[in-house]
């Protein structure tokens, strides 16, 4: 039989060498991040092939994109809380600017002309 | 203690093959050979690139196969079928048994994996010496890119640390269950990225907690598969592989610890 020592001796082991692999892990992780999805698109364009993929569990695979969905939403909604608000103004201004160019090549009245 | 361990990770390999494990590889050429020629007629000059694709991902996905289901029955079949018994009456120690069998699956492993990359690039050369040279120049990588290597090289580490897996279950479940087991940490090792990203999206600390403990626990799979970036001809340098594979070895030293620890303290009587 086993001595108790010797039991409790590999679990140290364990722990370390996991200790060790996490330390790697983030060595890694710091000096090669991981890549970000460029294209931020999350929606599928066709109904019938998302029910072929999902191998008749279609009711799990909506849920499951559903719970992909709302992780998304909450995501960029703090990401926009984070968001200075001297950035976001500048970006509200840029934006009312691109409609007026907009407006103005489309021949319509801006609204300030309009005003 | 090096001797009895060879000659078990020996027996283990000289198993499989008598166990038609190699067969697969006739399966992997006639696939390879098959979808050289039919993607050849229905691609606008991206045959090698998808010939590529294809040998890359089939070697990993016929690498799991022998990984889980030889992996799971490498310890409890000896058990199951009691020849435990006269193989502990030999002055050999447990740990010895452990480590041997789990040698003989890489090593079974390992063989597998050099003779698929050496029947893609086989394939590719076939493919490169019948291309016109107009097709060729316009190929993002060239056929014979020995950059794939890298990719097998990942692959590899990747295929050791799912073959610890096993066998750590191996050791104290039923094989059926090893394998759910083994899958279900693999799957969530090709996915812990998002464990990761979780903390972003919800509040609760005790979640939050749990999720970054997990992440930094389960096997992290994902950074092993660079079979896109080599066939995209991005790099991967030396350092990363070093990392990675560093990251394996030391993974897989705790799961074979683990898998010791628990086989040392099991009652075969």
């Amino acid at each position: 039989m086993p001595s108790r020592f010797r039991t409790f001796g590999l679990i140290v082991l364990v722990a370390v060498l996991m200790g060790g692999a996490a330390s790697l892990q983030a060595v890694r992780e710091t000096r090669f991040p991981p890549p970000q999805a460029t294209e931020d698109a999350l929606y599928f364009t066709s109904g019938k092939t998302v029910q072929r993929l999902a191998a008749g569990y279609s009711a799990i695979a909506a849920d499951l994109y559903w719970v992909r969905a709302i992780q998304y939403y909450g995501g960029v909604k703090l990401r926009l809380q984070q968001t200075p608000p001297a950035a976001s103004q500048a970006l509200a201004k840029w934006h009312r600017w691109m409609c007026e160019v907009s407006r103005a090549a489309a021949g319509a009245p801006s609204r300030r002309s309009a005003a | 203690m090096t001797r009895s361990i060879g000659v078990i990770a020996l027996n283990v390999f000289r198993e499989s093959v008598r166990d038609k494990v190699l067969y697969n590889l006739v399966f992997f050429a006639i696939v390879l050979m098959g979808a050289s020629y039919l993607i050849g007629q229905i691609t606008a000059g991206q045959d090698v690139k998808l010939i590529k694709d294809l040998g890359l991902a089939a070697t990993s996905i016929f690498g799991l196969f022998i990984a889980v289901f030889i992996g799971i029955g490498l310890v409890s079949k000896e058990v199951e079928k009691r020849s435990i018994y006269s193989l502990l009456a030999k002055p050999i120690e447990r740990h010895h048994l452990v480590i041997g069998k789990y040698l003989g699956l890489v090593l079974t492993l390992a063989v597998n994996l050099a003779v698929m990359a050496a029947a893609l690039y086989v394939v590719l050369a076939y493919m490169a010496w019948m291309a016109q040279p107009g097709v060729a120049a316009g190929w993002e990588r060239p056929a014979l890119d020995p950059a794939m290597l890298k990719a097998f090289l990942m692959t590899f580490c990747e295929l050791a640390i799912v073959t610890a897996i096993a066998v750590f279950f191996s050791t104290f479940s039923t094989p059926i269950l090893s394998a759910a087991f083994t899958f279900a940490l693999f799957v969530a090792g090709r996915f812990s990225a998002d464990l990761r990203n979780f903390n972003q999206v919800i509040e609760s600390p005790l979640a939050n907690g749990l999720t970054t403990a997990l992440y930094w626990v389960l096997p992290n799979l994902s950074p092993f598969d660079v079979r896109a970036q080599v066939v995209h001809g991005q790099p991967v340098t030396a350092s990363y592989m070093a990392l990675s594979a560093g990251y394996a070895v030391l993974y897989i030293a705790a799961l074979v610890a683990a898998a010791i620890a628990v086989f040392s303290r099991r009652d075969f009587k």
